[in-house]
């Protein structure tokens, strides 16, 4: 069963024309997957399908426990979007809706290997020198 | 991405109810810095870099 909508799909693969470097898609799920788990994943597949630049792993939270704890996820689904290294961008749940865009764009910021931040914004994270964990907290729609 | 010391997690809240009560969560955006420190609705990128810098100082 689909999810992305034929028009929808077009659109994106035609944004992801302009993906500059690989893209990694790390998602965690579960053997019995919960019904968001397996939205999650078939929604991913079907990103992932749309442009050469993207591929996508998926893992078992419960039998990779080790993996899923280098990348930090504590709980699924997840989805990590990883470039050369680790940028410590991760969804929590079906990115969809809005998140769903937010998604896209983090994939071309990372296919870009720079965020799209203005010097001045980039300048005050410059200062930040031990470890932050943003949790943004979102609602469908 | 900007900071190698930055990691930041969207959330579904819907589906992880358990943090939306633990952080008390009544409106969305609603972000949570180092566990300690929340910033309720949009914000401008430069107010976010702020609000970070503060979060560690404090």
């Amino acid at each position: 069963m689909g999810i992305l909508k034929e028009k929808d799909k077009e659109k994106v693969a035609n944004i992801f024309k302009g993906i500059e470097k690989d893209v990694t898609i790390v998602m965690f799920t579960q053997e019995m997957e919960c019904t968001h788990c397996e939205m999650t994943r078939t929604m991913l597949e079907e990103v992932s399908g749309l442009s050469g630049k993207l591929s996508l792993e998926v893992h078992d939270f419960v039998a990779e426990a080790d993996l899923a704890k280098k990348y930090g996820v504590d709980k699924i689904p997840a989805t990590v979007l990883f470039g050369d290294r680790d940028y410590g961008i991760r969804f929590y749940g079906v990115p969809a809706g809005y998140e769903f865009n937010v998604m896209i764009e983090d994939i071309m910021d990372v296919g870009k290997r720079q965020p799209g931040l203005s010097k001045e914004v980039m300048t005050e994270l410059s200062k930040v020198d031990r470890p932050v964990h943003m949790q943004v907290l979102i609602s469908p729609t | 991405m900007a900071s190698d010391h930055i990691s930041s997690d969207m959330i579904e809240s819907s589906e992880f109810s358990f943090l939306a009560v633990k952080y008390n969560v009544h409106g969305v955006p609603h972000t949570v810095i180092n566990e300690e420190h929340s910033i309720v609705g949009a914000q401008s990128e430069m107010e976010f870099a702020k609000a970070i810098l503060k979060a560690i100082k404090a």
